[in-house]
């Protein structure tokens, strides 16, 4: 190759190069693959122009491409950094919380900290079900935005189905009346304080979610259960009745209070149904 | 050999109030997990029986052991179960090698009965490859008649047992509770939120529980099919023995690991067994999720005659109490408080112990998750061990156990060791040495113990303290001792014995603080 033909190529990629740059400012993602896409297949080993396809591919939301082009990314460059980010985020999009995980945790020991990059993480963590790992995340996510109340809520929701439920009391407390109003909210707070200090304490926050939601289903659940323990069965029953529909193991309680009422028939069903259809945890 | 312990390790638990004081014991649980091997059976070792061996009023601690996998046996003298004399004041010494009770099986549960009525207590020992049984000599010794009994047959992973006259002919039965059809060779590899642990019970099948009827001379037949066991696959925990409905026979209450839970009610003289848990209410707790149940004890804490159940369980699913009312079982978890005391716990070892003297059953259990503590769950899941103190049908924090180390609790058993008055707690711990913890209690209220042995027997002090004689106590574990009754301010009581079978005796005004024996009629 002379040297002359070395720097016309080196031209053609500058100009490439400055082309994808143009269509990202620009937005327009499509233009942007297409000039990044020339430049990978030019030098496939060069992990900016690829980790620029990535973000291009990314911006373009074809998350499937981006995360291709970011995996080759950090096959070359291993060390933490935007790659990790997109990677994770692109996984995110594509409904792969657990293989998330992974690049945005290297992501974290990326120096330059978006602030967003916790909540990413969470967001991975309560999708894979690592609910521990998420009530965390959330947490650290929401000291850097403490006015973000949605991620002190996702804290507190966190905790709740890690099942600490002492951790999430005192979270739900301090949210309380931001949400007043919120059916999921009542449910969650009340059946938390069922849980941790008795059926009579989380009643009033139960009652308020099914008034406001009627066909939140799990408040109606933990609400009939919560009248049982009340030893309420008159009351228990309507809810129970209206939740055994998605939850099968409902239909041991509502047994228990059809038969305290003497509905000794219907309770044999329901107790039928139940040693058929639930589901063992 | 047998060698001398002192207490080096014997300190005061600093807390508010009676101070208990705790002491270890020289052996190691092992259990044979490592970092990234985690067989199931691993999780589950730690069953000990207290009963007085060598026949000298003071009773003696026996342990079990685990070993190593994937053999499931014991491989390095490590692994030995331990039999501990009690010499008294408190002192014990390891008597394992002269008494033949090392064992070579994986070891889980332990359970003293005088299977042969010679007057020594003997020993069966449940393990991973079945049953071991050990016949007392009364010298000191055991030999194992495993194979002459009969037991050798079954060998099937064997968690938990119970002495019992199921028939009422004055001879002692026997079920052994299997938890699930495991192979070592078979065993999946579980990853519980990015890390290796124990598997979900789900992994494993279902398999049927045993029962043998003593026919004299030592020797068991298996009568499982025809008691219509086999009809009933679980996941047997542990079992409690105790006449449910009150038919003058002994029925069986097997809590199940996240299946149901199984009561079989005694029928036709004991020659059947009818699987009731259902129709008696203690299938699942009330909210209709079947619970990681555990250990379980089966004793009246309500003052009715009656034997209420409780059983353990893991973090969210409460130590679930039953009461008794006759006719089947009313869940009171919540009325007693219990579910808010429980909910954060995971639980093994449970029982009823009036710790306190109070003449009001208290509640103990050893405490801690199933999961592995280098699993995800980490550390979390070592857990303190608990008591529970009864006031008028509620419960409420015992005191005195604050400093106590958290730990992976599996067996407990409460006992009065040092015959002052007071029930001791003793508890074990995988992967740790067992630990006694005296009771501070003696000289401030009285008590009597009743020293009669025979599972099935129902004693009442007092006008409505009651107590069901058991072989099988909290998880896969087993207590022949005296009856501790908790006197409160009395000084005489009323004693009143009803053996298997009907007989009865009487005794007025018995002087407390006293342990009285009272021979089978």
């Amino acid at each position: 190759m002379t040297l002359f033909t070395l720097l016309a190529l080196a031209q053609d990629l500058a100009g490439l190069s400055s082309e994808g740059a143009t269509a990202m400012r620009a937005k327009q993602y499509p233009a942007a693959v297409r000039a990044y896409q020339k430049l990978v297949e030019n030098d496939a080993t060069n992990p900016m122009w690829r980790l620029n396809l990535g973000m291009a591919l990314f911006y373009a939301e074809d998350h499937a491409g981006a995360a291709r082009a970011l995996e080759d990314v950090i096959q070359i460059k291993p060390q933490p950094g935007p790659a990790h980010l997109f990677l994770g985020v692109s996984r995110l999009h594509l409904q792969q919380p657990c293989e998330a995980i992974a690049p945005l945790e290297a992501a974290l020991q990326w120096p330059q900290r978006p602030q967003s990059r916790w909540t990413e993480l969470a967001d991975a963590y309560q999708g894979c079900k690592h609910w521990e790992l998420a009530a965390k995340a959330y947490a650290e996510a929401a000291k850097l935005d403490p006015s973000e109340t949605r991620l002190t809520r996702q804290t507190a929701h966190c905790w709740r189905m890690a099942r600490r439920y002492e951790f999430a009391k005192p979270i739900f407390a301090s949210l309380d009346n931001t949400y007043t109003a919120n059916a999921e909210f009542n449910f969650e707070y009340g059946d938390t304080l069922v849980r941790l200090e008795g059926a009579e304490t989380g009643l009033p926050w139960l009652e308020k979610s099914v008034a406001i939601d009627a066909t939140l289903l799990p408040a109606q659940a933990a609400l009939g259960r919560a009248l049982m323990e009340l030893n309420r069965p008159a009351e228990a029953a309507p809810h129970l009745e209206l939740a055994a529909k998605a939850d099968p193991a409902l239909l041991l309680p509502l047994s228990r209070a059809y038969r305290a009422l003497g509905r000794n028939s219907e309770a044999a069903r329901a107790e039928a149904d139940y040693k058929s259809r639930a589901v063992m945890p | 050999m047998r060698f001398l312990i002192s207490f080096a390790l014997a300190y005061a638990l600093a807390a508010p109030g009676p101070t208990w004081t705790q002491q270890s014991l020289p052996m190691v649980l092992k259990t044979g997990e490592t970092l990234t091997r985690k067989p199931l059976p691993a999780t589950m070792p730690g069953g000990l029986a207290v009963f007085d061996f060598d026949g000298d009023g003071r009773l003696d601690l026996f342990f079990t052991n685990g070993g190593d996998f994937p053999s499931g046996r014991k491989t390095r003298p490590e692994h030995a179960n331990r039999l501990f004399r009690n010499l008294g004041g408190m002192r014990f010494a390891d008597v394992t090698a002269s008494a033949g009770v090392a064992g070579t099986d994986y070891s889980f549960g332990a359970t003293a009965g005088d299977f042969d009525a010679d007057g020594h207590i003997d020993l069966l020992v449940s393990g991973l490859h079945g049953v071991t049984l050990y016949r007392n000599r009364g010298d000191g010794t055991f030999a194992d008649v495993t194979r002459q009994a009969g037991l050798a047959a079954d060998t099937r992973w064997a968690v938990a047992a119970a002495w019992f006259d199921k028939d009422n002919d004055r001879d002692l039965d026997l079920v052994v509770i299997h938890y699930v059809a495991w192979d070592a060779t078979t065993e999946p590899p579980c990853i519980v939120d990015g890390k290796p642990d124990f598997c979900h019970p789900k992994h494993y099948a279902t398999t049927t529980h045993s029962l043998y009827e003593n026919r004299g001379s030592g020797v068991f037949a298996d009568v499982s099919e025809a008691a219509g066991l086999n009809a009933h696959p679980g996941k047997g925990m542990s079992v409690a023995v105790a006449d449910f409905d009150g038919d003058g026979y002994a029925d069986l209450f097997v809590p199940n690991d996240r299946v149901f839970n199984q009561l079989f009610l005694s029928r036709n003289q004991g020659k059947k067994f009818e699987e009731s848990a259902f129709a008696w209410g203690v299938a699942a707790p009330l909210d209709g999720n079947p619970t990681s149940s555990m250990g379980t004890d089966a004793q009246d804490f309500d003052h009715d005659g009656r034997p209420d159940i409780i059983y353990s369980a893991l973090r969210d699913e409460t130590f679930p109490l039953y009461r008794n009312t006759g006719s089947g079982f009313e869940e009171v978890t919540a009325s007693t408080r219990l579910n808010v005391l429980s909910r954060l716990m995971a639980g093994w070892g449970i029982l009823f112990a009036d710790l306190d003297n109070d003449g009001e059953q208290d509640i103990v259990v050893a405490r801690s998750d199933a999961l592995s503590v280098n699993g995800q769950r980490g550390q979390a899941a070592k857990e303190p061990p608990s008591w529970f103190r009864q006031h008028k049908g509620r419960f409420e924090h015992g005191t005195g156990w604050d400093a106590l180390p958290k730990a992976m609790w599996r067996g407990a058993a409460a006992v009065d060791l040092d015959q002052d008055g007071c029930l001791d707690v003793v508890l074990t711990a995988l992967d740790g040495a067992p630990q006694v913890l005296r009771n501070p209690c003696a000289g401030q209220v009285h008590w009597l113990a009743v020293d009669v042995r025979m599972p099935g027997t129902r004693i009442r002090v007092g006008p409505s303290q009651w107590r069901f004689v058991s072989s099988a106590t909290g998880y896969s574990s087993s207590i022949a001792a005296p009856q501790h009754f908790g006197l409160g301010n009395a000084k005489t009581a009323d004693v009143e014995i009803i053996w298997p079978g009907g007989a009865t005796k009487l005794l007025k005004a018995v002087a407390a603080d006293r342990i009285i024996q009272v021979p089978q009629p």
